[in-house]
């Protein structure tokens, strides 16, 4: 069974129309415009300074090790939150699963001590 | 109370591994990376493996946390070849490592974690485990990839396969959440009782769902058209860490898969999805065998060699029937054996202190090892299926079981294949025996490498005297999807 599409139509015709109008308005002015380029218009920006340098300069690692890091304890806390409001209905097991949870993230923290991933000199 | 405690009853193997690479980390972080950790870490695979193999499971599937791991023959099968597999990569990495100076402790505790990982697909029974599991893997393998940090061609890889292993992941997202929008549940024998008795039309986002999770698994898998990682990460990528990328993580995506296909009576592989395996497997044996014919890399001709293997392996998940499936097991077996064999040969290749890349490189091999030539020869004939040897039986198997249920295109396509991949693996025989070479082989090689090439030498060549005790093995673990 083909489903009615007969309501569509009205958007279809829409969105034809929609489509045709704007890009008669882009072709009129790529074709009506006058052009008289120059140097300056045809530099990044006619206004401020030129650029100095390029944007993408080198920076530390070390600022994605500690955005990384404070993603993972961030995480961490807001797993907290929910599980301390509900651990009255969790009992034991919660209170377990969540220590084991603790203890996996301190490995990871013993390990990122001890490799000397928090001293910045 | 009782259900939690029998889940990690069940997933003790496991849970013993995690812990102990986490003691390893710990022990490695105090000691600055002093102490040697290559034992304890041999021997956590060991003691894993023993858990494994005294608590199986193989008369009866067992499910723990409420349905979201199951212990059955086929996963009690993979994880036992998945520990024999990490531990041969193991004993592999450690002499390359050593002598290239790049050995970091932090090498035990990922390749633990990841077969932690890995042991978790294969018992994968909910989608919500096959994921976790999967990414774990794949998590730890994307650091091994860059294990070589001050080798630019070893971080390419690393982040290639990071970048292309997270898109697969999203896809397998995707195709969970339709799965799960479609059908409510995550559960692997509920989804098939939620499918079963519904036309195929009313079962459509069920169907892309699912694709998606395939392709997902394909990824992972290797499997043409959605390998084009596997060169570049293969010859990028350390050679220890290439051997445990070719020999181990492909043993728990085909058994997922399979889980997947043909678990719960097939009823998945009947809502047509088994054709889009029919489909990467006939691509990733024909690809897998002409792309291999113009490389010049050993290390890429591997990764060729892998994707081949990998669909000759779907075709036995293609075939749908018990047999099929434990065709496929006994073909992964054999080949994670010959690889292991091959990928200690190529390991011991050096000279003038350099570690061997190039094909070239093997020109006069035998002259200087002519017992490790002639190993290597045995290794080369097995994954060409040349007769008296193990490769032969395993795709014979694969074979017989896709033209007992009908697969004949794919048989025949499989047989046509391995002759043309017979002409690249007879290509590197003559190299390594008729052409001269000028570089002079070190010797001698490490013991770990002779040890292994032995076994695997042994196991490929006396395979023709019992096939039976490997394959009645193969046999017990696929029963348990077809009670």
């Amino acid at each position: 069974m083909a489903p009615d599409l007969g309501p569509y139509l009205a958007i279809a015709v829409f969105l034809v129309v929609a489509g045709m109008i704007s890009l008669l308005m882009v072709m009129a002015s790529f074709v009506l415009a006058p052009r008289a380029p120059d140097p300056e218009k045809n530099s990044a920006y006619e206004c401020g300074f030129a650029a100095f340098s390029d944007a993408r300069s080198k920076f530390d690692v070390r600022f994605y090790l500690v955005a990384i890091l404070f993603i993972i304890f961030d995480l961490e806390v807001a797993f907290l939150f929910p599980w301390a409001v509900a651990l009255g209905g969790l009992g034991v097991f919660g209170l377990v699963s969540m220590l084991v949870f603790l203890g996996v993230l301190t490995v990871g923290f013993i390990y990122e001590w001890k490799s000397g991933a928090l001293e910045w000199e | 109370m009782s259900e939690t405690l029998r889940g990690l009853y069940l997933l003790q193997p496991t849970l013993f591994i995690a812990g102990a690479a986490m003691l390893l980390l710990v022990v490695g972080a105090f000691s600055n990376g002093k102490r040697d950790l290559r034992l304890p870490a041999l021997m956590t695979l060991l003691v894993a493996f023993l858990l494994q193999i005294l608590s199986a499971e193989f008369s009866t599937p067992v499910t723990g946390f409420g349905g979201l791991i199951i212990r059955d023959g086929l996963s009690d099968y993979g994880a036992a070849l998945l520990l024999v597999g990490l531990f041969v990569s193991l004993l592999l990495a450690d002499p390359w490592f050593r002598r290239e100076g790049i050995l970091r402790f932090e090498w035990y505790p990922l390749v633990l974690l990841s077969g932690v990982g890995m042991l978790l697909l294969v018992s994968a029974h909910n989608f919500m485990t096959l994921y976790i599991g999967l990414e774990l893997q794949s998590l730890a393998l994307y650091v091994l990839a860059t294990f070589h940090i001050r080798d630019l061609s070893s971080a390419e890889s690393g982040v290639k396969y990071f970048i292309l292993g997270s898109l697969a992941s999203g896809i397998l997202l995707f195709g969970i959440s339709l799965v799960y929008g479609f059908s409510g549940t995550l559960d692997f024998s509920v989804l098939a009782h939620a499918i079963e008795g519904q036309e195929q039309s009313a079962v459509s986002g069920l169907i892309v769902g699912l694709t998606l999770v395939v392709i997902g698994l394909g990824f992972k898998l290797s499997a043409v058209p959605f390998h084009m990682w596997t060169p570049d990460v293969y010859e990028g990528a350390p050679t220890p860490v290439t051997a445990l990328f070719a020999i181990v993580p492909k043993v728990a995506a085909v058994i997922i898969l399979a889980r997947l296909m043909l678990g719960e009576g097939a009823i998945i592989s009947a809502l047509g999805v088994d054709r889009v395996l029919w489909a990467l497997s006939f691509l990733s044996m024909l690809w897998g065998a002409l792309a291999a014919l113009g490389q010049t890399q050993i290390k890429r001709l591997l990764a060729y060699s892998a994707i081949g293997n990998a669909g000759y392996a779907l075709m036995g998940i293609v075939a749908g029937t018990e047999d099929g499936l434990a065709a496929m097991l006994v073909y992964m077996t054999i080949y994670l054996v010959t690889t292991a064999g091959v990928f200690a040969v190529v390991l011991s290749l050096r000279s003038d202190g350099q570690a061997i890349e190039r094909l070239e490189d093997l020109k006069g091999f035998a002259q200087h090892h002519p017992l490790v030539a002639v190993l290597l020869g045995i290794f080369l004939f097995s994954l060409a299926g040349i007769p008296p040897l193990a490769g032969f039986f395993g795709k014979f198997y694969v074979f017989r079981a896709a033209l007992e249920s009908g697969e004949v295109i794919l048989a025949i396509t499989g047989a046509l294949t391995s002759v043309v991949a017979a002409f690249y693996y007879l290509r590197l025989i003559r190299l390594m025996c008729f052409d001269s070479g000028s570089v002079p082989q070190e010797r001698p090689i490490p013991a770990e490498y002779a040890g292994i090439m032995a076994v695997s030498g042994v196991l490929v060549l006396l395979f023709l005297l019992a096939p039976s005790a490997p394959v009645a093995f193969a046999q017990s673990a696929a029963a348990s999807l077809f009670p």
